[in-house]
């Protein structure tokens, strides 16, 4: 290797970074800039903003979406192992199964914990829960 | 497949079984933190034994490789994931003792967890098998799995302390930084197999094979691939200058877990590297020799040169270890004629910072976030015990004989002279005296100042346990060398 | 057969370990304990100046390989260069523990320091291998850099950072020489090898000799110290307890001028010759420049540690000339220096401890009020100006004969340093004891017995080597001699011989014997 050999992949990153930098510097420089406050505000679909756009969401909503999220991506392992169960035979049947017991563990985890408690201003483990990370907070 | 030989993954398999046996003792019989140190303690114990019998194994019936799958004819078994060997045995060995001794050192933060105490012990077992399937992985994919398993655990324990302000910024910071550093490492897998056609590092189709067959013109996209994989384990042992997460991140997690996030993977880091750069591209040695050397001068100059200026401890040694990240990586350079050389130095650096952060936890608190050098002033009176711990573990980060820091200085500095980098020996050299202002500072504050308060800080059994198996490693390994340099002779990759 | 040196070495690792063991509840015993195992090592060592065969060469060598793929080992020998240095340590460690009675915070701890210290210094001169050697270098820091902080006067700090990290800086040139060292002898040694005499085996090329002869140079030029890397010196000394400064002058400074023998003359005897005489400039440079520092010192702790730069400059002058009386006279002056340096910090040090100022300005007419001590205190000075008749004279003597057959122009500068010795100590002795005393000097006590016993042994020996010195010179005669006769067989260089009006020719031996028998006639006076 000399340095020569180095040469095209320098160009390529020189054209790259000037290409990039370039075109932010000619669009800054020519496009016309003349604001006012209807452009300022932020873009709803024409209609004059009423309200903070963000909408907070209980946090259990995510927990669930990702809890969703797993089942569905252990979905597509069994989908690819069922397929062709036949032929992985009893060391799949194994590994599958190590596979599933792992999720379900986690599953097992989570719903100990209180995750999966709904209505949780009501329940014992919710409470419990808090006073514990308020304790922890203090 | 039929019979599978589990023992190549034993330790993964007893780590992974010990996180969820901790996980599910803490939420059905025992909320105490006692029941989760039985299990996690005999997840690590397991793991060790299993990495002993691994050596033994290997020992007797040689290097194996497992987990390949079928080739096109049905027979021959290529694509080979995991290699077992004395590399991956000792690996195992000196990150069970690391992960022990972290967690010993740092139990008094489990408890102050309460609850979610267990999910930090689980997730500290989940990250050890990702750093030794780092270790231990015999293909480029495999390898990127297991950076991953101990990447993401470390981001969680990164922030776990999420009521503390600077916690969550930092975790951020890490997770964030940590993720670019993850898409670098793949995408530089990617123009591997691009260039080679093969992300193994072994068998007849792997990557030595293919630079073996053809003769490679321009190499380019092969070396751009080596260069970023390069930089994805460089940014996990915080090599400049891809180190900026790691202050911030060791001040502002919690201490206890610094221990073991800060000496472990960079364990495993330095392992994979020696791995990939030796086996998989051999044939271009002069190529990544000259990178990793650019590196490791950088991270000398820039840890040194930054530690010297941090009024936190925990800053201190957090570019400290920037400093020794470099360190590391002459060691990598010189694992081409010593890797003993190598190991003795992760060794012996590991544990004595592992010491060292167990005394910060119990002269701070385990849960402490930033902790200030002059919360050591007067140590020396306060407790004679601890403040003579703390000059050790200085000492031997210095490099200054008597302690295992020296040897393995020396040992590693001859290697890499021998290899012809003696412009990296002068500079390192120079560098690790420069070093000497803020490890000596630590010393001086704890020993020459007097402090206000008479207060002595409460050592507990596990602490002093670590502190003084710590302790005994440094001196014992800078006086006796021999005990590990003769076993770590041995522990060579899977060729 | 016995392994002497080990044992040697290890008497005061035992005693730190004995020390360290000692119950809190009688803490009385730590000082007479120490005291008496410090005796030990002398009376290895004295056992080992009485055996010594005078055919010189190395004696009671033992060699044991400790890391077999570097061949680094425990290779240690004495020989009649190193034989007085190792006295030289373990007679002054006895007196400075007597000389630590008044030291009451963590006792414990700073005994413990003092007998690493010592199995450090030991180790340095018996050591006969590059790494061993680099080892006990390293170690010696150690316990002085906590002597310093812990049991210093008001700026310590400061001063055992700077002595740590100065020194440890020259280190850093050591070890880096020493690997590259090893590394170049690979090859014909078929190993990679920290064996002193099997280095030496190795001839290598000019650049890297220069190269490597510089490296070793930079270490022992600031442990020496040197002329421009001599600053950590004057804060190091003053700022240490007694003992600390009485082992730093005596003891420590000699590694430095002992390795420079050891090393540098032996090892890269090429580059010795052809840079020799800077280093010998140097020397001059610093003994010329020290004597004029020290004459405007208001601490008289401080003049006296700039008196260690100046008179440590004769000997590294005496070490470069490569005659057989230079080098002789240079190892000789660092055991004069060790003593007379050494009994000029103990005085002080009783002085402090009653008025608890350095500066001589508070002093003055403590003769009428303190005689013995000023006995003791003049006794000193005329040995460390080197009046005839004390040891000081034999060193600089021989040192200044040798030199000036070599580097007959920096002799004869060097020789002014002899003459400013004189004005800046006896100036001081004249401000510090002469006129009527001060009101805060007028009830000072004079010497106890404790303190005079300290002082009567250095007297005792500042006398005899004053005037029987040949025992001494007798045993290091062959080995300063097979270092030459190296450097002449494997240079160019050739040592000067008299010749008196290009008739008379004495060879060396001859002009040897010469001396000594005229320094004792001169002594007997």
């Amino acid at each position: 290797m000399t340095l020569a050999d180095y040469l095209p992949i320098g160009l390529m990153m020189l054209i790259g970074i000037g290409f990039a930098t370039g075109a932010m510097w000619v669009s800054w420089k020519i496009a016309p800039n003349v604001p006012s406050p209807e452009k300022l505000a932020p873009y709803e679909c024409g209609i004059v903003p009423l309200q903070e756009p963000a909408l907070r969401f209980p946090v259990k909503f995510y927990l669930v979406a990702m809890l969703f999220v797993i089942f569905d991506v252990e979905l597509i392992f069994l989908f690819a192992w069922a397929v062709r169960f036949e032929a992985f035979g009893w060391t799949g049947i194994a590994a599958i199964g190590i596979f599933v017991a792992l999720l379900v563990e986690t599953l097992f985890y989570v719903w100990k914990r209180g995750a999966l408690d709904w209505n949780v201003a009501h329940r014992d483990r919710y409470r419990r829960v808090v006073a514990e990370y308020e304790d922890e907070a203090a | 497949m039929g019979n599978i030989a589990f023992l190549p993954i034993g330790l993964e398999v007893a780590l992974l079984v010990g996180a969820i046996g901790v996980l599910m003792v803490a939420v059905t019989m025992g909320r105490s933190s006692r029941d989760w140190a039985v299990v996690a303690g005999a997840a690590i114990g397991v793991g060790f034994v299993i990495s002993v019998r691994q050596w033994v194994v290997v020992g007797e019936s040689g290097t194996q490789l497992a987990f390949g799958t079928k080739g096109a004819d049905g027979l021959a078994v290529a694509n080979q994931m995991v290699a077992m060997d004395k590399f991956g045995a000792l690996g195992g060995m000196i990150l069970m003792v690391v992960v022990g001794l972290a967690l010993i050192g740092s139990w008094q933060m489990v408890k102050d967890l309460g609850s979610r105490g267990a999910e930090f012990v689980a997730l500290i077992l989940l990250s050890a098998a990702g750093m030794h399937m780092m270790i231990v992985s015999a293909n480029l994919i495999m390898l990127f799995i297991g950076l991953e398993t101990a990447s993401i655990a470390l981001y969680v324990i990164a922030g776990f302390l999420r009521n503390r302000r600077g916690s969550d910024e930092s975790a951020m910071k890490y997770f964030l930084m940590g993720s670019f550093a993850s898409a670098l490492f793949i995408y530089g897998v990617a123009l591997v197999f691009a260039a080679t056609g093969s992300t193994s590092l072994y068998g007849s189709t792997s990557i030595g094979q293919f630079l073996a067959g053809n003769a490679m013109p321009n190499p380019g996209i092969l070396l751009i691939g080596i260069g970023l994989i390069l930089v994805g384990l460089a940014f996990k042992m915080s090599a400049a200058p891809f180190h900026q997460w790691a202050p911030d991140v060791y001040q502002g997690a919690g201490t206890g877990a610094v221990a073991f996030m800060s000496t472990g993977v960079k364990v495993a880091a330095v392992a994979a590297m020696v791995r990939v750069l030796y086996i998989g591209f051999f044939q271009f040695y002069d190529d990544w020799s000259m990178a990793v050397a650019l590196i490791a001068a950088l991270s000398i100059l820039v840890g040194t040169a930054t530690a010297i200026a941090q009024s936190d401890l925990k800053r201190m040694l957090a570019y400290s270890g920037v400093a020794h990240a470099g360190f590391l990586l002459i060691a990598v350079l010189a694992a081409r004629v010593s890797l003993d050389a190598m190991w003795f130095y992760l060794a012996t650096y590991a544990v004595s910072l592992v010491g060292m952060l167990t005394v910060v936890t119990v002269v701070a608190g385990a849960s402490a976030g930033p902790v200030s050098i002059e919360s050591f002033r007067g140590l020396g009176k306060r407790s004679p015990m601890l403040a003579a711990a703390i000059a050790v573990f200085m000492f031997s980060m210095a490099g200054i004989p008597g302690t295992s820091g020296f040897v393995a200085k020396l040992v590693v500095f001859t290697a890499a002279d021998l290899s012809g980098f003696r412009w990296l020996v002068v500079l390192a050299l120079v560098a690790s005296v420069a070093g000497l202002f803020f490890y000596l500072r630590i010393i001086v504050v704890a020993f020459f100042e007097d402090s206000d308060t008479e207060e002595t800080p409460l050592t507990l059994t596990g602490p002093r346990i670590a502190i003084g198996f710590a302790v005994a490693v440094t001196v014992g390994l800078g006086l006796w060398p021999t005990l590990l340099l003769d076993f770590a002779r041995e522990a060579l990759p899977h060729l | 057969m016995f392994p002497v040196l080990a044992f040697l070495v290890g008497l005061p690792v035992v005693a730190a370990i004995v020390i360290a063991l000692i119950p809190k509840s009688r803490s009385e015993l730590l000082l007479p304990v120490a005291f008496g195992l410090s005796l030990l090592p002398l009376a290895v060592a004295g056992y080992m100046v009485w055996t010594f065969n005078t055919a010189g060469g190395f004696q009671w060598v033992e060699s044991t390989i400790w890391l077999q793929q570097l061949r680094i080992g425990w290779t240690v020998g004495v020989d009649g260069i190193s034989l007085f240095l190792v006295a030289l340590t373990a007679f002054l460690f006895p007196i400075s523990i007597l000389a630590s009675a008044n030291i009451s915070d963590r006792l414990r701890g700073y005994l413990v320091s003092l007998f690493v210290l010592e199995t450090g210094v030991l180790g340095v001169f018996i050591a006969l291998d590059l790494v061993l050697f680099f080892v006990f270098f390293e170690i010696v820091l150690i316990p002085m850099f906590f002597m310093i902080g812990i049991w210093g006067s008001s700026n310590r700090r400061y001063a055992a950072i700077k002595f740590f990290v100065y020194t440890a800086f020259g280190s850093a040139f050591l070890l880096v020489s020493i690997i590259a060292l090893a590394v170049n002898a690979g090859p014909a040694l078929q190993t990679i090898s920290f064996q002193w005499n099997e280095l030496a085996q190795v001839p290598m090329t000019s650049t890297l000799q220069t190269w490597l002869f510089f490296g070793f140079a930079i270490a022992f030029a600031i442990k020496v110290p040197l002329f421009p890397l001599h600053t950590w010196l004057p804060d190091a000394h003053t700022e240490a307890p007694t003992a600390g400064s009485v082992l730093l002058a005596g003891v420590l400074l000699k590694m430095g001028t002992y390795g420079f023998i050891r090393f540098n003359l032996i090892l890269f005897p090429e580059a010795t010759v052809k840079y020799g005489k800077w280093i010998a400039l140097l020397a001059v440079i610093g003994i010329v420049y020290a004597a004029l520092v020290a004459t405007v010192q208001p601490d008289i702790k401080r003049l006296v540690a700039y008196s260690s730069v100046s008179h440590l400059g004769f000997i590294v002058l005496g070490i470069f000339a490569l005659t057989l009386t230079s080098v002789q006279g240079g190892i000789i002056q660092m055991v004069n220096h060790g003593l007379s340096t050494g009994a000029l910090f103990l005085l002080i040090g009783m002085i402090y401890e009653r008025t608890h100022t350095r500066k001589i300005a508070d002093y003055g007419g403590l003769a009428s009020t303190m005689p013995i001590f000023s006995g003791f205190f003049l006794f000193a000075v005329f040995a460390s100006v080197g009046l005839p008749g004390l040891n000081g004279f034999i060193g600089e003597f021989m040192v200044l004969i040798g030199s000036w057959q070599t580097f007959p122009v920096l002799t004869v500068v060097a020789a002014s340093g002899v003459v400013l010795a004189a004005v800046y100590l006896l100036w001081a002795y004249e401000r510090v004891f002469t006129g009527p005393p001060g009101k805060a000097n007028k009830d000072l006590e004079d010497l106890n017995p404790r303190e005079i016993a300290i002082l009567v042994p250095i007297a005792f020996l500042i006398v005899l080597l004053g005037v029987y010195p040949k025992p001494v010179l007798d045993r290091m005669e062959n080995d300063v001699n097979a270092v030459i006769s190296r450097i002449e067989q494997s240079t160019s260089y050739e040592r000067p011989t008299f010749d008196l009006e290009g008739q008379l020719r004495i060879s060396v031996p001859a002009e040897q014997g010469n001396n000594s028998s005229g320094e004792s006639s001169e002594g007997s006076e």
